[in-house]
């Protein structure tokens, strides 16, 4: 094309020149990537940046339109980076340039490289598992947070958090989020926060900078920390875009500080109005049962009724049994076996009494007739007894007496043998009109 | 932007049945933690509801959800949450200011 329009004795305009030189370039150098140094930095106001690349050598300039790469890192004069661009020409000036579309510190190249190695070790050791993710408490009693107590963070994740519920508290253990030591400072946080028990969640984290800044998050001793750590931690390092290794060990990863804060707490309005919601649900379920109580109670008097008729019944009955179990009660049977016999006895004794006194009417009929028969012998002895006494009166001692007998006594004793006597004897003579004593004085057996 | 989700895992140290069924079930309340506390009643809402609970139980399933309400609410607390600042003195003794 080109020696056509030189053949043709056509002379390009410069616009035509740059143009072709710019397609040409574009088309032969559509991404490219080199590195070096950066000299002459101009930050301007529409947010585009101007710089030089250079080397010891060579130099080439270089521009990155706003927004068209991420610059997370301090991009400053003297720095070396690498860069990713296409090779341009800028025609308003005829000069050749890269228009960067990627761009980091060369330093982090190698934080890169020690990043991914370290990811890959800790993701084949487990720590990145899903399946070791805690769940964070829906309403923590605390929340204990690390990071540093300068700066914005603390502040945001304390007006989210009592946005959401005034209520909670936040323990802020104050460390440094970037430098060398920060790391450690950081562990040193989670470790005593476990320790303290005031907190049932923990949020980790630091606002956006470079992978540099935020290397401290990528640290082997921090990730193996938030591993450790018995709380559940929600990490919020930098911005949505930028992911450590903290955040994938992490049990819930927060893209920014205040998204931290609206995960670990919840909205004190929805709990509330959930609350009333399930309060009413249960009111109005139990007042639809107030009718059904009404005839509840109905039931029950009539059940009631019902159970007391029956029970009367059952009652009776149950009395009944039990006066005839009475019945075959042995102590019962013993009581009715005595009466029994007590019966019988009794009527053994009317039957004997019976007897007795038919034998006793016998008895007194012959007791009659033999008292009858007894006068009559009596009358017959007494009419001998006065034919004795007359006979009697004849042989009557006194009588004897009166014809002038008299009876001897000594000792008491009616003297009839001589024997009876001794010489000296007193004896008494019983005459018929009186008595004597006297004394034996001499004894003359015949 | 990830919200917390109203749910609720179901590890209470008590059963909904041991609150309703247990002389003391009442007294485990105040130590229930604020998932478990609302786990119970939304529970205890959805067994009233279904109509399978005992008259006399709803009744006291509604006594229930008011004590669960009342504790429940007294998580989410009245006072205004404080900043404070933990540290470890030189001794390693835990220091709140």
């Amino acid at each position: 094309m080109t020696e056509l329009a030189i053949e043709e004795a056509r002379y390009l305009s410069v616009t035509e020149l740059t143009n072709l030189l710019r397609i040409s370039l574009e088309s032969e150098f559509p991404s490219i990537n080199f590195e070096g140094e950066i000299s002459g930095l101009k930050k301007a106001t529409s947010g585009h940046i101007y710089f030089t690349i250079k080397d010891s050598n060579s130099q080439v300039p270089a521009v990155i339109w706003r927004g068209a790469a991420k610059v997370d890192f301090n991009i400053e004069d003297g720095l070396h980076v690498y860069c990713q661009g296409k090779v341009t020409v800028y025609p308003a000036q005829g000069r050749l340039q890269v228009v960067v579309t990627k761009i980091s510190p060369a330093g982090e190249g190698l934080l890169q490289k020690k990043f991914l190695a370290l990811k890959k070790k800790l993701e084949e050791e487990g720590l990145f598992a899903a399946h070791r993710k805690r769940p964070i408490p829906y309403l923590p009693k605390a929340v204990g947070v690390v990071t540093s107590d300068k700066g914005a963070v603390i502040n945001d994740i304390m007006v989210k958090l009592h946005e959401r519920l005034p209520s909670i508290d936040a323990y802020l253990v104050p460390v440094r989020v970037q430098g060398k030591g920060a790391a450690e400072e950081i562990v040193e946080g989670i470790k005593l926060l476990n320790r303290s028990g005031l907190v049932d969640v923990i949020i980790v984290g630091r606002g956006g900078g470079s992978l540099e800044d935020l290397w401290a998050f990528n640290e082997e001793v921090l990730v193996r920390a938030i591993f450790a750590s018995q709380i559940p931690i929600v990490s919020a390092v930098g911005h949505e875009s930028d992911i450590s290794l903290s955040d994938l060990v992490a049990d819930v990863r927060a893209p920014t500080p205040t998204a931290a804060a609206e995960m670990v707490v919840p909205l004190k309005k929805d709990i509330e109005s959930r609350l009333d919601e399930l309060f009413n649900r249960i009111s109005d379920f139990v007042g639809r049962l107030d009718p059904f109580w009404q005839r509840i109670d109905e039931v029950e008097l009539r059940l009631n009724t019902a159970i007391h008729n029956e029970l009367h019944k059952k009652d009776l009955m149950l009395k009944t049994l039990q006066s005839k179990v009475r019945l075959i009660e042995p102590k019962n049977i013993i009581e009715i076996l005595r009466k029994n016999i007590l019966s019988l006895g009794e009527r053994l004794f009317n039957k004997g009494n019976e007897t007795l006194k038919a034998h006793e009417f016998t008895l007194r009929d012959v007791n009659s007739k033999f008292v009858f028969a007894e006068k009559r012998y009596l009358e017959g002895l007494s009419a001998k007894l006065s034919n004795f006494e007359s006979r009697l009166q004849g042989v009557n001692p006194h009588n004897v007496l009166k014809r002038g007998f008299s009876i001897v006594t000594v000792r008491g004793e009616v003297v009839t043998n001589i024997d009876q006597l001794k010489v000296e004897d007193l004896v008494n003579l019983k005459l018929s009109t009186g008595s004597a004593e006297a004394k034996i004085k001499s004894l003359i057996k015949e | 932007m990830a919200e917390n989700k109203m749910e609720t895992k179901s590890d209470a140290k008590i059963s909904l049945d041991d609150l309703l069924n247990k002389k003391d079930g009442r007294k485990q309340i105040s130590k229930l933690k604020f998932e478990e506390g609302m786990s119970l009643l939304e529970g205890l809402v959805a067994k009233v509801e279904s109509g399978n609970l005992a008259l006399d139980k709803s009744v006291d399933a509604y006594e229930l959800s008011a004590e669960l309400l009342k504790h429940l609410r007294s998580l989410l607390g009245e006072a205004e949450g404080k900043l404070k600042t933990l540290k470890e003195n030189a001794s390693g003794d835990i220091v709140v200011k």
